[in-house]
């Protein structure tokens, strides 16, 4: 929570409040009043820079002005006119609340309570914060800062507050200013000529308004005293803010305005437009300056580690660079070998055929594991043919009987699948002279 | 100073400030760059070196290859002409098989190939002795014999013995090699 400073400018005295407002809830740390003309010592002193600053304007324009009925947006163009027209102000800058719209024989009007101040007046004030560095956060009219607090649901409120030597009566309904008036008093309490004046009002308010107050709120030094008692006919009430400070209600009594001001408030900001503007540039171009501070810092940093990086893979290029083998010697030496194992080729070839070739020994071999009982060969003819080798076989079965001579050649045909890699081709046995013709592919 | 004073002030801030920005921008850039380019040129040197390695491997490779290859060539391979090997061959085949006769065709050569076609005959009872004669005849593969037809035909009057007849073809590429560089043959 970060502590503003609010100081309200009251007369001969300036009244200052060191506090914050979190959800709603008002902290005051301290509170002190002195005179005026010690302000400038003060602002010297003060280590903040910003301010809020409640002030009781010498000569404003305060009146409920009738406009035509325009769009949103329109409608502070068309007052500014207005307000020009009516007060005589040429630079000034001002605060509307609507109060209704209503059909008139002219067409549908609007009703605006208008506050407007002269641009000298606050720049006078702005202007002394400014010669000691010091920067205005908002300019409030205390009015405004009063009848803010005094937003009741279903009740038009009058509040009657002091400053001075003034009595300031304020109209609030529906949360928002409608009327304000100040009158001279003789007393800073409430006296008679004073309860005259509130009487007045009401009727003003009821006559011209159309709005009865409900409600008369005594605010500040009349909200601690005994001033709600002298007014008879109407209800009353007594203004105590909900306060969280160490120090005591009573003493916080006169601080009712720059303590309010401690609160959201920036609607009822009057100080002049350029000086917003310059305040909003200014609040701008610092968080821009920041921030590319900040991304400066932190591309820095990267920067750094990215430098680093590079130099240790500029050391690790170097080390892998000393160490490179003489890439041209590799590559005519490989190229020298490939050339010269052009001329091993065709015996590499060779040994790969001679190796891939079936042999006709093994298939020789095999046929001693036959079963050749009764099996006489006449013939036996090896030749290649597409990587396999064609075994024919030529021979007589030696039996008495055509039976076992059949028998015995089925035998021998059968002991072919002993051999994996034989198939036979055909087998033809002449049982008339009992001679037999086989023919087997060997892989 | 005045609200004015304050925001020409900060305005000179935010310039120097994005000054700064752009200058630290800048750098980092070129640094960024500079080191994508060093590690991309450390990462080729890696390739490179990888490649270079990959190279020297394949010429061992190759190397041991040609070692292989000259262990597979005969005893005599390199005082001798293909020809005289080929008809070293033949002889060493008259003796390895008992009593065989060879009968030679003559030389050619095609595709670097020297070819030179034979008949071997010979007769044993023995049906072992004529595998063995067979297994003789494989038994080299520079130079290779190339079987044709083997023919087994039982003598007429005998019932075991039978005259083998191999017919094939003997061959040899027609080209000499010599013992790499930096390699010594071992036959």
């Amino acid at each position: 929570m970060s502590a503003s400073i609010v100081i309200s400018l009251e007369g001969q005295s300036a009244r200052i409040v060191y506090g914050a407002a979190v959800s709603g809830v008002v902290t005051v740390k301290d509170a002190l009043v002195i005179p005026v003309e010690k302000l400038e010592d003060f602002l010297s002193r003060e280590r903040a820079s910003e301010f809020t600053i409640v002030n009781h304007f010498s000569d404003p324009f305060q009146d409920v002005i009738s406009v035509p009925a325009v769009k949103k947006r329109l409608l502070r163009k068309i007052i500014e006119i207005e307000v020009r027209k009516k007060s005589g102000f040429r630079d000034f800058s001002f605060i509307h609340t609507v109060i209704g719209t209503r059909a008139t024989d002219q067409g549908k009007r609007t009703d605006v309570f208008v506050f407007a101040v002269k641009n000298d007046e606050s720049r006078a004030i702005i202007e002394r914060f400014a010669s000691r560095n010091k920067t205005v956060k908002a300019l409030y009219p205390d009015v405004f800062v009063l009848s803010r607090a005094m937003a009741l649901k279903d009740e038009d409120v009058l509040c009657v507050s002091a400053s001075g030597n003034k009595k300031v009566f304020s109209l609030v309904k529906d949360g928002t200013l409608q009327f304000t008036r100040e009158v001279l008093s003789s007393s800073p309490e409430l006296n008679s000529f004073d309860i005259q004046n509130l009487d007045m009002t009401v009727n003003y308010c009821r006559q011209s308004l159309r709005v009865m107050p409900s409600l008369v709120m005594f605010a500040g030094r009349l909200g601690q005293d005994d001033s709600a008692a002298a007014v008879r006919g109407m209800h009353t009430a007594c203004f105590r803010p909900a306060i969280a400070s160490i120090m005591a209600r009573e003493a916080l009594a006169d601080f009712s305005a720059p303590v309010l001001a401690l609160g959201p408030g920036a609607a009822f900001d009057i100080s002049p437009a350029p000086y917003r503007a310059d305040k909003l540039k200014t609040r701008l171009l610092k968080y821009s300056s920041i921030t590319f501070a900040a991304m400066a810092a932190f591309l820095a940093v990267m920067s750094y580690s990215a430098l680093r990086d590079a130099g240790a893979a500029k050391q690790g290029l170097q080390a892998s660079l000393a160490t490179l083998p003489d890439i041209d010697a590799v590559v005519s030496s490989h190229e020298a070998r490939k050339t010269e194992f052009e001329r091993y080729v065709p015996f590499i070839d060779t040994i790969n055929r001679a190796a891939a070739a079936p042999d006709p020994a093994v298939v020789m071999a095999a046929l001693s594991r036959l079963d050749t009982e009764r099996i006489t060969f006449s013939l036996i003819n090896i030749t290649p043919s597409d990587g396999a080798l064609r075994l024919r076989l030529e021979g007589s079965v030696r039996s008495n009987s055509y039976a076992s001579t059949q028998s015995y050649f089925e035998k021998f045909a059968d002991s072919f699948k002993k051999i994996n890699s034989a198939q036979i081709v055909e087998q033809r046995l002449m049982i008339k002279d009992r001679n037999f013709l086989l023919e087997v592919d060997c892989r | 100073m005045t609200v004015s004073v304050k925001l020409s002030r900060m305005a000179k801030c935010h310039l120097a400030a994005g000054i700064i920005f752009s200058l630290a921008l800048c750098a980092y850039l070129l640094i960024e760059n500079y080191r994508a380019s060093v590690i991309e040129i450390r990462s080729g040197v890696s390739s490179i070196r990888a490649n270079a390695q990959s190279m020297a491997d394949e010429t061992e490779k190759i190397k041991d290859r040609q070692i292989q290859v000259l262990r597979a060539l005969p005893a005599g391979y390199d005082s001798s002409s293909s020809r005289e090997m080929m008809l070293l061959s033949v002889e060493k085949l008259k003796t390895g098989i008992k009593g065989a006769s060879i009968a030679l065709d003559e030389f050619s050569e095609s595709d670097a190939i020297l070819s030179l076609p034979l008949i071997v005959e010979f007769d044993t009872a023995s049906f072992e002795e004529g595998v063995k004669g067979i297994a003789a005849l494989r038994s080299s593969t520079v130079p290779y014999f190339e079987f044709r037809n083997i023919d087994i035909r039982r003598l007429e009057g005998s019932y075991s013995s039978a005259r083998y007849k191999i017919e094939g073809v003997l061959t040899m590429p027609s080209g000499k090699i010599t013992s790499p560089s930096g390699a010594e043959k071992t036959l």
